[in-house]
């Protein structure tokens, strides 16, 4: 039997940035469950939200600022809504049945250059009102690399933060994404400062936005519900409530689950609160669903709501017939839709101004995708690229930014070519972010997962209400530190007698003392560096906290070293990874190395469990997949031969193998068992395994 | 004024269930029926009887899949199963609990809840577990002795580096502060009333030199592993106690076998203070009976129950028997015996969940039969996604203990709180449809809605009648009229009890169980989903 280096996973990682270093006995004098709670977050005691609040307050004041996010769903006609005047003779010609004549049209802005003379609807009467008041902001040719012309997929990309060939198929909403870091101790109760629920969605659009994969949700769905109403529709959690509570012990109890599930839908009644503590002004509002929408949420904010983000949708815009009446282009569906938007907007705003709070409230309009900008033979325009977003607001630089789109610039099927993109839609929202409620570079980074998205953000507050950089606020991430113990064995290097790995490289001083997986397909850019490795270091490995819910959202990653005994360690030889900045929870392991399949844990795994050991070796069901560990001896190993990393064991693995054959003393992926030369046991070990298929392909 | 005289009389179906859900973890509709016509003094000796292990050899070793865990010793010191090596043992113990007809698996926990160690994954675990299992119902003194020497305690509070100049008071002040005597009132610097600091010192001293063992170094009244006596680490010194213990005076030992003689004079000491047998008595009535101790309990009961334990020399069993067959736990020492006791408690989630298993007959295999490799997986997401998730890990988050079971002010309010809610009301569906709480993933314990309704009620097709019947038994108290009516409508979903007689019968002749299923687990979530069905 082998010797085991030391006991590690029995021990906290013991890395002196971990911020809760409780001794046994200091815990004693904690009353609360720290670390009970998995499923909800950062564990933060939930008693003590009575008297102390987990989140830093906005040093500079704007915690009481709202932003409301409208949706005109369907894909809204640019096109008509916003005439390139520069172009108009193009205009006449590319949409000759369904152009809106040239007198009708509303000049925004005779002062703007003429790439941003714009001519607006005849029916966006409340938005020409607006921009002469300040208040009107549109940017143009907004979308997103490699547009999607889906509704769903379209949306979704919107509602996530996806788009690009970076950024695709994310699975959370960037809404969600926010709301986590700026209240990274959330548990989905109210707390000081803020008793209103962070989110509120109004409609029947999907909630994607504010998905989290949090058991606690950050917004309220008040989709056809009278918010008046509400409390008794969430309560449906438990089930009714007890009338006749009875004087006894019994009763006591029942008295005290009663008050815990009240808490727990206190956010119903508070928005009920908020509805009818609320009045509107005198102002006239449409009688549409999103003229209500507009009422309803200037009427929560009158009543004292503090929520951030409010999102409202209007629907119809999807005409693909019949935009226009073919008699009078001024009329029709589309006229309609925009005159309800216009007035919606128009009559929210002054009502905000009358209640004194249009310093409070910022609105921003998208829709999935921008029509084409050929019309169709029915009177209508089909699913294009490009668009434009609006942002509404006393706090909006008022004015116009990017671009008209060129007209005769069009991709094959006569869209707005992609390449006219200026403004990623995800610039304008971290614009808003970050001007409007405060959110720091992280934050955004954090939210869109990219830190591209925000090197170029318009600027759409003005200089009045913008929040100044020294007011971004860093949120305190409760838990800094995720302590992961893995173990795993790599085939090829695994000896089922000594029941441990070679650690030929590291004899022979062949480990690289960079992390090796900077390059494609890992594209890891930690700074990670062993100067000296510790004894028994096997390779490299790169470890990964994976969303529970998402498999294919990476929360962390962080190259590390394996050790003989399948231990991994960090590179000063602490057994136990660390990821920092990590949020409490539940989170997938993965584990990647640079010639192996890559394995992915059965079940999320608590990662603030210092004396838990996830084992490969254990089973085969240890890995998420059918078969992706492969049985030396007794222990479970990952499967050799993936030379290229990508996870899948094919010819292009063997032509690595094939251009390097031969070669000895070389830390490259050829060398499959990793014993530095480059041969026939390594090719043998690729053909066992060719074909196979990891579960991250 | 409170009563410990026995309860005369049969139970009855109330006081029957309430009896099984305080004092097992198998209550089941038929046990509830028997128990009904027996008096407390009856149910009780039937709690008491010698009990079988189900897998008395304890868990099979995860390492080579067969060897009983009791024999296989220390596994070569390979750490990399731990993980698996822990949940093993714990299920393996949630096994027996589950199994257990007795009160013999419920005392083994108390005693774990009380004598509070920590996770650390290897052999000794099961050791201890074994011990609080020998002692369930015997002698606590005798018990704190052999913890003391336990390795898994002496390496979790740090006796094991207890030593002679160099000395470590975490397990004496535990053993002092949590584990027996308990801290009273600070009266003075360092004074707390039962002891005091430089006590702690002292007994630090007389248990300097006690150190871990090894796997084959047995206890031979037990044949379990325990800890070393190493004479040369141990103060020899006379050891001198406060007045708190009547200046006592213990006489160091003279070599390693009286280091033995050494610890059990200063165990002695502890437990011929009356108050060390309050304090056991107290957590014993907390654990059973209620979260409220009065003047009047502590007079009445902690007092009385108190001096029987002295008298029993500290072997529990009789203590908790009065307890448990007394007019004062059915709260019937008064005109009214429905305000206090009964249904005053939250459920903790092992009851919550074992006995909902047991309740409604979900447990489907035993589960230590299947392959090492599945069972683990079961246990993966019985302890870490089920229990854990509920507030309750397999080893307690500090010495403290499970605060849901003896710490004030809350005590089993602990159980209940926003953190915990929502999973505590997924139970339900975990059990129907066979899954662990907070994942998708399947669990062997599934029960068949449908069928337990067939099996364990009579005139199923007068709706209010099933009804009455089940809140009946899965209730500690029966509900108003207006609230039997609430879980009614759900059986009879706005259309009315012949509708529903018409849908039995056609069940009952056809064998399709369709359409009352929907109706039935409609029901059973609701109810279990109920502040109700959360107390007990």
């Amino acid at each position: 039997m082998a010797k085991w280096a030391n006991p590690g996973p029995v021990q906290p990682c013991s890395h002196p940035t971990i911020l809760f270093p409780m001794k046994r006995r200091n815990f004693l004098k904690s009353t609360a469950p720290l670390g009970l709670m998995p499923l909800f977050g950062a564990g933060l005691p939930v008693g003590s939200l009575a008297t102390t609040s987990p989140f830093l307050f906005n040093p500079c004041e704007v915690t009481d600022r709202s932003m409301v996010i409208i949706f005109l769903n369907g894909g809204n006609d640019i096109f008509n809504t916003t005439v390139p005047l520069d172009q108009l003779s193009d205009y006449a010609n590319i949409r000759p049945d369904i152009r809106l004549p040239e007198s009708s049209l509303i000049t925004l802005d005779s002062s703007l250059p003429d790439h941003q003379q714009i001519g607006l609807h005849p029916n966006l009467t409340g938005f020409k009102d607006l921009y002469d008041n300040g208040l009107l902001n549109i940017v143009q040719r907004v979308g997103y690399e490699i547009p999607n012309r889906s509704h769903f997929k379209g949306l979704d990309n919107w509602l996530t933060g996806s788009g690009g060939p970076e950024l695709k198929n994310i699975r959370s909403g960037w809404l969600g994404r926010f709301l986590k870091d700026r209240y990274p101790g959330y548990m989905g109760n109210p707390f000081i400062g803020e008793s209103d629920p962070l989110g509120i969605l109004f409609g029947s659009m999907s909630k994607t936005g504010f998905h989290t994969f949090e058991e606690h949700s950050y917004e309220i769905n008040l989709s056809g519900q009278d918010p008046a109403g509400f409390f008794s529709l969430i309560a449906s959690l438990s089930g009714d409530p007890i009338a006749h509570i009875p004087e006894s012990e019994h009763g006591d109890i029942l008295k005290h689950i009663t008050e815990i599930e009240n808490s727990v839908n206190v956010y119903a009644q508070r928005i009920s609160d908020t509805f009818n503590n609320g009045t509107n002004s005198s102002i006239d509002y449409p009688d549409t669903s999103l003229g209500n929408q507009l009422k309803t949420i200037a009427r929560m904010l009158n009543g004292g709501s503090r929520t951030k983000l409010f999102m409202a949708t209007t629907g119809g815009f999807d005409t693909h017939v019949d935009q226009v009446e073919a008699t009078d282009t001024r009329t029709g569906a589309h006229a309609n839709l925009l005159q309800n938007v216009g007035d919606s907007l128009q009559a929210f705003q002054a009502d905000l101004a009358a209640l004194s709070l249009d310093t409070k409230v910022m609105t921003v309009i998208f829709s999935e995708f921008g029509r084409k900008i050929i019309q169709n033979d029915s009177f209508g325009v089909d699913h294009g690229t490009l668009s434009s977003m609006f942002i509404i607001g006393k706090g909006a630089e008022p004015g116009v930014i990017g671009t008209n789109i060129d007209m005769t610039d069009q991709d094959g099927p006569g869209a707005a070519n992609p390449s006219q993109l200026e403004h990623d839609y995800r610039t304008v929202f971290s614009s808003m972010l970050q001007g409007w409620l405060g959110a720091s570079d992280n934050s955004l980074e954090a939210t869109f997962l990219s830190s591209a998205l925000y090197a170029n953000m318009p600027t759409l507050i003005n200089s009045e209400n913008i929040v100044p950089p020294s007011c971004h606020y860093e949120p305190e991430v409760p838990i800094v530190c995720a302590c992961v113990h893995v173990r795993l064995m790599l085939e090829g290097l695994y000896n089922p007698t000594a029941q441990e790995m070679s650690s030929a490289l590291k004899d022979n001083n062949l480990l690289p003392k960079q992390q090796p997986f900077a390059a494609a397909p890992f594209n890891h850019s930690g700074l990670e560096t062993a100067d000296i490795f510790p004894e028994d270091t096997v390779d490299w490995v790169l470890l990964e906290l994976r969303d529970a819910d998402d498999l294919s959202v990476v929360v962390a990653r962080k190259a590390v070293l394996l050790q003989k005994n399948g231990f991994v360690m960090e590179t000063d030889g602490i057994p136990g990874v660390i990821f920092e900045g990590v949020t409490e929870g539940s989170y997938h392991i993965a584990a990647i190395h640079r010639n192996h399949l890559a394995v992915v844990s059965a079940e999320p795994i608590l990662v603030n469990a210092p004396s838990f050991v996830y084992d490969f070796t254990q089973s085969e069901y240890m890995a998420t997949g059918k078969a992706q560990l492969k049985k030396v001896g007794t222990d479970w190993c990952l499967v050799a031969g993936d030379n290229d990393g990508n996870n899948v064991i094919d010819n292009r693995d063997f032509n690595i193998w094939e251009q390097t054959d031969g070669q000895s003393s070389v830390y490259h992926p050829a060398d499959i068992n990793a014993d530095g030369h480059v041969d026939a046991a390594d090719y043998d070990l690729w053909l066992e395994n060719r074909s196979k298929l990891g579960e991250l392909k | 004024m409170a009563s410990l005289n026995t309860r005369q009389g049969p139970l009855g179906n109330r006081l029957a269930a309430h009896l099984l859900r305080r004092a097992t973890f198998q209550i089941t509709p038929s046990r509830i029926q028997d128990f009904s016509g027996k008096t407390a003094k009856e149910a009780v000796d039937e709690l008491f009887l010698p009990f079988t292990y189900v897998h008395p050899e304890g868990p099979i070793s995860v390492d080579d899949e067969v060897t009983p865990w009791l024999t296989v010793g220390p596994y070569e010191n390979r750490p990399e199963s731990g993980g698996k090596r822990q949940r093993s043992v714990q299920m393996w113990f949630y096994n027996e609990l589950m199994h257990d007809p007795t009160i013999h698996h419920k005392m083994a926990f108390f005693w774990h809840s009380i004598f509070v160690t920590g996770s650390d994954e290897d052999w000794r675990m099961f050791d201890l577990w074994r011990l609080f299992q020998l002692f369930a119902i015997g002698d606590v003194k005798r018990l704190s002795y052999k913890v003391s020497l336990d390795s898994k305690m002496s390496r979790y509070l740090n006796n094991n580096v207890n030593r002679k100049g160099s000395p470590n008071e975490n397990y004496a002040r535990e053993y002092l502060e949590l584990f027996t005597i308990l801290k009273g009132e600070t009266v003075g610097t360092g004074n707390y009333t039962n002891y005091t600091e430089a006590d702690i010192q002292e007994a630090a001293r007389v248990l300097t030199g006690f150190r871990d063992g090894d796997f084959a170094n047995k206890d031979d009244e037990t044949g379990l592993a325990t800890g070393r006596a190493i004479y040369n680490n141990h103060d020899p010194g006379n050891k001198k106690f406060s007045a708190a213990f009547q200046y006592r005076m213990i006489t160091g030992a003279v070599d390693e076998a009286d280091m033995y003689r050494e610890l059990q004079d200063f165990v002695d000491m502890v437990f011929e203070q009356p108050e060390t047998a309050r304090a056991f008595v107290r957590r014993l009535y907390l654990y059973f009976v209620s979260d409220r101790i009065t003047d009047e309990i502590e007079s009445d009961v902690i007092g009385p129950l108190a001096q029987q334990l002295i008298a029993d020399e500290y072997v529990v069993e009789n203590t908790v028997r009065t307890l448990l067959s007394s007019m004062h736990f059915y709260d019937e020492d008064d005109s009214d015996n429905k305000d206090e006791i009964i249904g005053g408690k939250i459920k903790p989630p092992l009851e919550l969940y074992y006995q909902s298993v047991n309740l409604f007959h979900a447990n489907q295999i035993g589960v230590l039969n299947e392959t090492p490799a599945y069972y683990d997986a079961v246990a993966f997401r019985i302890l870490r996604q089920t229990l854990q998730p509920m507030g309750l890990p397999e080893y307690p988050l500090s010495v403290e203990g499970y605060p849901g079971y003896f710490k004030s002010p809350s005590y089993s309010r602990f159980w209940f709180d926003q953190s915990n809610i929502a999973l505590r009301y997924k139970v339900s569906e975990a059990i129907v449809e066979g899954k662990g709480i907070s994942t998708n993933n399947a669990v062997p314990f599934e029960t068949d809605v449908v069928q337990f309704f067939k099996d364990h009620f009579t005139h199923q097709e007068y709706g209010e009648e099933l009804v009455r019947q089940f809140l009946e038994m899965v209730f500690p108290e029966m509900p108003d009229p207006g609230r039997v009516s609430y879980f009614l409508e759900k059986l009879l979903a706005g259309i009315g009890p012949i509708n529903w007689m018409f849908e039995w019968r056609n069940f009952q002749e056809t064998g399709d169980d369709e359409s009352v299923r929907v109706v039935l687990t409609d029901l059973f979530q609701t109810v279990c989903r109920s502040p109700e069905f959360n107390t007990f």
